[in-house]
């Protein structure tokens, strides 16, 4: 499968610091598949959202993304690609209703005006923003906000959207929803991959592909049940565990074998009730 | 915050709601000028202001801006008002009108009729301005400022950057408001009294609202200017406009009034017309 | 009974468009020395009752006795030691960090303990003693608070309020943004200063923390108290109705009760008890 973003040997130091942000940082993802990326405050995985969005330039090391090198004289191109979501409800939110605020990106990218209007409310209703449309952004809730960044987004027809933890901020209510959409999205269109920057392990489970960051060194990658199974790792550097693998785990210590097939609350659920 | 948020926009579907706001701007500023405009008498002067006043309130009751709200923010001038009075009744003047003596100082009628003047023409600006901002959204204004300054840009002036800015601007304030009354009562737990105390610790008080603030909307701004540019915004990029303005014929025709009004106005101040002496051969102040 | 809401409501812009009754006849008893959450829905009402607290916000209408310290509707009742009053009650809102703006992270700190009424020397030093008590020894003591993590200020923030030794202190949402690091952390700090004998009153979204730290909870549902019990109890049934989720132990527990095994849910408050429990079931069933 063709990736959709390779980096190669990255390493990065914030300009007047002496530590790496990054080091020696090598991943890909491929096509179509929803990617979390994991770790503490300061771990880099920020930094590494900052990088492949362009809006740090790297010095050592390789990032390809859509098969190209990415440079300054691509960036414009490749950024047409991709759409990012960041932490800040509020600071992403350019338009002074949520109607302009998906209008923004259409204009930068000088769609006609006629368009405008039936492309607002398809994606509008994608996020189940549709009855919001003329809201000004103080009277939205965090969650509403980024949902409307995310229509935003898919507005542009990407086919990488990054999430740069872009549930932090928002209420359990709010990440469900936003996390919701984003499964939906993938349902509806298996070709869009999704870079998940984040600190929610829960999130992170339900991913294809898991990429653990520790002070800006790659610690652990692969399958969300894979990596997490590595649970002395995650501890050594204060993650914690989903919950499926600590119950998991806890039951094993109390002499209850659990099947090594059971990657779900629902699986396990089963097992336990046969 | 009640008194920052006077002029703010008041959704309705009124006729003056659904007018081209760069009709509703060039109106506001003509009647503006004819305010300003130098009249041969305080009484021609007031009955033009008297005129304009009638019509702004015609105005605010079609674009349904309630009056409580215009009385609530002209009473927000009353510091102005005692200011003006003090500057012309009480400042001696010499003419030939005397209006009260008081222990011998003179208080003369012209410096009253100066002052009336003057506080009528401040209630007037916001009267009109408010008709404006409450029936215009405040992208529509940028829009119609942008519109105006357009022929700036042929000698390099960046208007649709300037009109971002303010737009910005615009969407940000009731946030950023939000920040100051968060911060305000952050400190406050923390004993600061921003009510009462002596004048250092009322600087004390401000700076540890102000500097919060600074840092705060240093890292909006960073942000925002972040999200922008990875949504594509390019300053010197050609954009469309999602927003069109459509200027119509109730726009020709309030286009014309205003511009009717301000003819007549212009012509008795430029010939120092005075109409009462000139029609009924009566002698005013 | 240190904090007693008798009859409390409260409307923010009363007779205004904006309108809004935010809290409905709140009567509440909150405990002295308890761990006591606060939990509802975005817009419940939650950060609006806890500002009573402080007498940050006045009821529209009833009496809110905090210690003796009296927050009412009507003016005459209030008590006069506003400081007083902040000094017995430390509010640490949501985002603190956004509240330093000192030249040095002990300055910021003894800034609370010097605005109720301290000393300079006595301030800094128990500045000193709330930065130890977070965590961020000597090293950090003369350092500017903007050159630090967003963790780090958050610890400032804190040791900011702690300074002043509140007799109750109301945390909003403390591990709002932190990695789960950083967030136990905190909570365990919370702990440590309840069980030395501080009231510790947390609002919060994540029923996960309510669920691992707290004696008691207060479910708030459009402006009005829902439900007041222990975690064991309140999380022993679906929260969907408060639109709140149960914490991960308990929907799990829930989810097997479903299925017909059922569990004594009173005693669960980790993932380690839920195994035991599920063992104990599976060995004897």
């Amino acid at each position: 499968m063709k990736n959709i973003l390779e980096v190669k040997n990255l390493s990065y130091t914030y300009q007047g610091e002496n530590a790496e942000a990054l080091h020696d940082l090598s991943f890909s993802v491929p096509a179509g598949s929803y990617v979390a990326i994991v770790g503490h405050n300061g771990s880099g995985k920020s930094t590494l959202a900052k990088i492949i969005a362009g809006l740090c330039s790297y010095k050592k090391g390789k990032v390809t993304l859509f098969g190209e090198e990415l440079n300054k004289n691509n960036l414009p191109a490749l950024r047409k690609r991709m759409g990012l979501v960041f932490q800040n409800p509020d600071n992403q939110f350019v338009g002074s209703s949520v109607r302009d605020d998906i209008a923004f990106g259409l204009e930068n990218r000088q769609v006609p005006s006629e368009k405008m209007d039936d492309i607002i409310l398809e994606y509008a209703t994608k996020v189940s923003m549709e009855k919001y449309l003329d809201h000004a952004p103080e009277n939205l809730s965090g969650g509403q906000k980024q949902r409307v960044a995310i229509a935003g987004v898919l507005a542009m027809k990407p086919e990488l959207i990054i999430y740069d933890e872009a549930t932090s901020m928002l209420d359990p209510i709010g990440k469900k929803d936003i996390l919701d959409i984003t499964f939906g999205l993938r349902e509806e269109n298996p070709d869009l991959s999704v870079i998940s920057i984040t600190h929610d392990i829960e999130e992170a489970l339900r991913a294809d592909y898991v990429i653990v960051l520790n002070k800006g060194k790659l610690v652990l990658e692969g399958k969300p049940s894979e990596v997490f199974a590595h649970a002395d790792t995650l501890k050594e550097i204060h993650l914690d565990a989903p919950f499926l693998m600590s119950l998991i785990d806890s039951l094993k210590k109390e002499g209850v074998d659990v099947p090594s097939d059971v990657d779900s609350l629902e699986k396990l659920e089963e097992y336990l009730c046969q | 915050m009640a008194s920052l948020t006077i002029g703010r926009y008041v959704p309705y579907n009124s006729f003056i709601h659904k007018m081209d706001p760069r009709a509703k701007l060039f109106a506001l500023i003509i009647l503006m000028v004819a305010i300003f405009l130098p009249y041969p008498t305080y009484v021609m002067s007031f009955t033009i202001q008297g005129i304009i006043f009638l019509f702004g309130v015609f105005l605010l009751w079609r674009s349904h801006v309630s009056f409580f709200r215009v009385l609530k923010s002209l009473a927000a001038l009353w510091i102005m008002v005692i200011f003006i009075l003090i500057i012309y009744v009480l400042v001696p003047r010499t003419t030939n009108y005397p209006a009260f003596d008081i222990n011998g100082f003179v208080i003369y009628w012209d410096s009253i009729l100066e002052a009336a003047r003057i506080l009528l023409r401040l209630v007037l600006m916001i009267v009109l301005s408010m008709v404006l901002t409450s029936s215009t959204k405040p992208l529509d204004l940028t829009a119609a400022l942008e519109w105006y300054l357009y022929p700036l840009k042929l000698i390099g002036f960046p208007s649709h950057i300037v009109a971002m800015i303010i737009s910005l601007a615009l969407r940000f304030i009731p946030t950023i408001l939000d920040d100051v009354e968060r911060i305000m009562k952050a400190q406050s737990s923390r004993g600061v009294d921003f009510e009462n105390g002596h004048l250092g610790t009322k600087i004390k008080a401000i700076v540890s609202l102000i500097i919060p603030l600074f840092v705060s909307s240093f890292i909006r701004s960073d942000e925002l200017a972040n999200a922008m540019e990875c949504r594509g915004y390019d300053p010197n990029a050609k954009r469309t406009r999602y927003r069109k303005l459509h200027f119509r014929a109730v726009d020709f025709i309030e286009t014309f009034v205003v511009l009717a009004i301000f003819a007549g106005c212009l012509t008795l101040s430029i010939m120092q017309l005075d109409a009462f002496k000139a029609i009924w051969g009566i002698t005013t102040l | 009974m240190p904090v007693k809401f008798k009859k409390v409501f409260f409307t923010y812009s009363p007779k205004s468009p904006f309108e809004y009754e935010a809290l409905r006849d709140i009567n509440l008893d909150l405990e002295s020395g308890k761990f006591i959450a606060l939990v509802g829905k975005t817009g419940s009402g939650k950060s609006t009752l806890v500002q009573h607290i402080n007498s940050l916000i006045h009821p529209t209408s009833g009496i809110v006795d905090i210690d003796g310290f009296i927050n009412s509707g009507v003016k005459k009742e209030r008590t006069k030691d506003i400081k007083g009053l902040r000094k017995h009650v430390g509010l640490v809102f949501q985002f603190p960090e956004y509240q330093l703006f000192e030249e040095s992270v002990e300055k910021d700190v003894a800034f609370g303990p010097k605005n109720v009424g301290m000393k300079e020397a006595e301030a800094i030093d128990k500045a000193h003693w709330a930065l130890e008590k977070v965590g961020l020894g000597k090293s950090f003591f003369e350092r500017s608070p903007f050159e630090l993590s967003g963790g780090e200020k958050r610890k400032v923030a804190i040791a900011g309020i702690l300074a002043m030794e509140p007799k109750i202190l109301v945390v909003d949402e403390p591990t709002a943004g932190l990695d789960p690091a950083a967030a136990k952390d905190t909570m365990s700090l919370f702990k440590k200063i309840n069980e030395e004998g501080t009231t510790v009153i947390l609002v919060t979204h994540d029923m996960d923390l309510v669920a691992s730290y707290c004696d008691e909870v207060v479910v708030m549902e459009n402006g009005k108290v829902e439900a007041q019990c222990s975690p064991s109890k309140l999380f022993g049934r679906d929260l969907s109705e408060y639109s709140l989720q149960n914490p991960h132990i308990f929907d799990f527990a829930l989810r097997l009760k479903k299925r017909g095994i059922d569990l004594d849910m009173s005693s669960i408050r980790t993932t380690e008890d839920l195994a035991k429990a599920i063992a104990k079931r599976c060995k004897h069933g």
